[in-house]
């Protein structure tokens, strides 16, 4: 097991705006995000739209 | 999640799974699941930076509600899959977002059970549909 020393017992991370009930707007650079394809390539995500993308981010492979 | 594959297709949603792992442990895993979604790696987690999801505590990764689902899991004859080294502290996501960057949707897991259901996403893409805005994410629609 991958198991790093900053890993903390107990943790009180700020909640997303959201999460609080405030107007938000988030917006992320997304020609900017860069990925890689099962073979390594570089990728951006801007490649991989049609009118939305959903963009689910994995915890560990399982 | 691949029975819905269609209901996404239908409302123009591409789907992009994103791992932190290593693309050559993330292409076996792919091979194994055959997930019909586009998989991408960010070895370096600066989209997972970019998203703001950050690495769980101890006691929210073994929180009662992670290890029910293991149990769920386990009971429904699911095997344990050794794909090397793994980080469990790292938080997951699920983010609905525009061409331009705007994120319409997010949800960001509180620990490794919390994930939105299907039936939720579906739902914020058909109010995102129905404006011509971009919509906030869910906890403003109370």
């Amino acid at each position: 097991m991958f198991f790093p020393f900053n890993i903390s017992l107990l943790d009180f991370p700020t909640p997303p705006a959201w999460q609080l009930g405030e107007a938000c707007m988030e917006k992320v650079a997304i020609d900017e995000l860069k990925l890689k394809d099962l073979q390594g390539r570089p990728v951006s995500l801007q490649d991989y739209f049609q009118e939305y993308s959903l963009v689910i981010f994995l915890r560990h492979l399982a | 999640m691949k029975s819905f594959k269609d209901e996404f297709d239908r409302r123009g949603v591409a789907i992009v799974v994103v791992s932190f792992a290593e693309p050559e442990r993330l292409a076996p895993y792919q091979e194994y699941h055959h997930w019909p979604f586009v998989m991408l790696a960010d070895p370096k987690r600066t989209v997972y930076q970019a998203f703001a999801l950050k690495r769980l505590s101890l006691l929210r990764v073994f929180s009662p509600s992670t290890l029910r689902l293991y149990f769920r899991l386990l009971r429904e004859g699911k095997k344990f899959q050794n794909y090397g080294k793994d980080d469990y502290y790292q938080a997951g996501g699920d983010f609905l977002i525009d061409r331009e960057g705007n994120v319409l949707f997010a949800h960001r897991s509180q620990n490794p059970a919390d994930r939105p259901p299907i039936e939720k996403l579906v739902e914020a893409i058909d109010r995102t549909a129905s404006r011509t805005s971009p919509v906030n994410s869910p906890g403003k629609q109370k």
